[in-house]
């Protein structure tokens, strides 16, 4: 699998060494190499955990302080046919961006199912406000710059948690910044629509995701860890386009030999 | 005599009375992974729709569903992943207790906001040569549909549901993820006392 790491691996340690340097106590230090502890350490692949786990209380502060009231706000005064046109538009804003991933990645039904959606909608639609597509059995899809690196095989690397926008990895950060300049609505739409954009789809993702990311953090006991695994998976799902994921081997146990010690339960990530 | 045979009528008339209520100990079917999941749902939306049943009622009976539909030691050993070989007798003892309350109570919770809502069953499929997964896909009125895919093992007799993935997502795997994260940094004890944290704070806020 191609990773920078793999072409570049000098460039890799420099890289890692400059940020483990500049933040010393930010490295997680890594187990004995060989041992079990350590296979399980490259698995969880978060090697600046303190530091990741410092930016995301920074982040839980935030979004306590400022972004889950002004999301509460947001659903509060809203109906939720409005909630529904805001979306609608900026999942149809949003569809030069995946069009351009779908023929990148080399998926030209994706490519058409993505412009017909966007003209049916724009259209009849009234501007991307209705999602009529989808009622004519268009289902809609969203492709970016990260997928696709993927899709090239790329690895998506060790895991950052970045300020404000959340779970991601250098992969997926690279393809945040491509995306943006593919994006076409910036150069021609005036005023600051590049950051106008991005804060209401923050919003309106936050608005969305209000309960069920309340639900996760009560039942977790490492909120951090918790997140950290759902993302993975589901960039892993999008990534695959939502077809099955491999199989996890789970061996069979019955209550009887609960206390059995014999069985080798495989470490699948 | 007429004393004996009056109250062997009331006897037969009693049982006939007791066995035409809802018991928990309605059939399940055996045959069909699907047919047992859809099952599962039904006696979800059963149990949210019981008249005169507060919260607290409605969380035990969902407690008691999950108990017999989900594989709890299966998925606590699988869970706990190698750590299991570390832990010492009465850390496996204590974990398997801890694991069922915390997995039972938590989704026994979840399933009172879901179990509303309407799932339809679009197929079985083999997974391996053990298991079995039903597709299913909750509909919503604003959005795609949801996809949850069951994962059923049968044992004996009994299927019992070895993992969900909801839009891919695994949920064994996330709780085996989150632990192993705990176990990296403060040992199974941490895990063990992060869990009788979690008990504890279940029944402050009953």
């Amino acid at each position: 699998m191609k990773t920078i790491g793999n072409t570049h691996p000098s460039l890799v340690r420099l890289f890692a060494t400059l940020l483990c340097g500049g933040f010393l106590a930010g490295c997680a230090t890594a187990p004995e190499e060989g041992t079990p502890e350590r296979a399980e350490f490259d698995e969880i692949n978060d090697p600046i955990e303190p530091v990741n786990r410092a930016i995301f209380s920074f982040n839980q502060l935030a979004d306590d302080v400022l972004i889950r009231p002004l999301a509460l706000a947001y659903r509060g005064v809203t109906p939720s046919m409005i909630r529904r046109g805001v979306r609608n538009v900026l999942t149809n804003l949003s569809a030069p961006v995946t069009l351009a991933n779908d023929l990148l990645q080399f998926k030209p039904d994706r490519a058409l199912v993505t412009s017909g959606r966007f003209l049916l909608n724009t259209t009849v639609g009234v501007g991307g406000l209705f999602d009529v597509a989808t009622n004519w059995g268009l289902e809609g899809h969203r492709e970016d710059f990260g997928q696709t690196l993927a899709v090239w095989g790329y690895h998506e690397g060790p895991y950052l948690m970045l300020p404000l926008l959340g779970p991601s990895n250098p992969r997926d950060a690279s393809g945040l910044v491509v995306d943006s300049f593919m994006d076409p609505w910036g150069y021609f739409i005036p005023g600051d629509y590049a950051l106008v954009r991005p804060l209401v789809s923050g919003l309106d993702e936050r608005e969305r995701v209000l309960d069920p990311l309340d639900e996760i953090e009560r039942a977790s006991l490492d909120f951090y860890a918790t997140l950290r695994s759902l993302y993975r998976q589901r960039r892993a799902d999008e990534i695959r386009d939502g077809r099955p994921s491999p199989v996890i081997p789970i061996p069979s146990i019955t209550i009887e030999d609960f206390e059995d010690d014999s069985e080798q339960i495989t470490l699948v990530n | 005599m007429p004393l004996r045979r009056c109250i062997a009528v009331i006897g037969v008339g009693l049982a006939v009375a007791l066995s035409a209520l809802p018991s928990d100990a309605a059939p399940v079917p055996s045959h069909d992974p699907a047919k047992f999941v859809k099952w599962l749902g039904d006696e979800a939306i059963a149990i949210l729709s019981t008249p005169n049943a507060n919260a607290e009622e409605r969380k035990e009976r969902y407690r008691d569903l999950l108990d017999r539909g989900f594989a709890v030691d299966t998925i606590a050993r699988f869970v706990l992943g190698r750590h299991w070989r570390a832990a010492t007798s009465e850390q496996r003892a204590e974990y398997r207790q801890l694991f069922r309350e915390f997995v039972l109570d938590t989704y026994a919770e979840r399933l009172d906001g879901y179990a509303g809502q309407t799932f339809e069953i679009l197929k079985a499929l083999p997974l391996d040569d053990i298991d079995t997964i039903v597709r299913t896909e909750i509909r919503q009125p604003d959005g795609p549909p949801i996809r949850v895919d069951y994962r059923v093992r049968q044992r004996r007799e009994a299927f019992k549901v070895i993992d969900v993935q909801v839009e891919g997502i695994s949920l064994i795997k996330t709780q085996r993820s989150e632990f192993n994260s705990i176990i990296a940094r403060d040992g199974i004890d941490g895990l063990l006392e992060l869990l009788r944290e979690h008990g504890r704070d279940v029944v402050k806020s009953k």
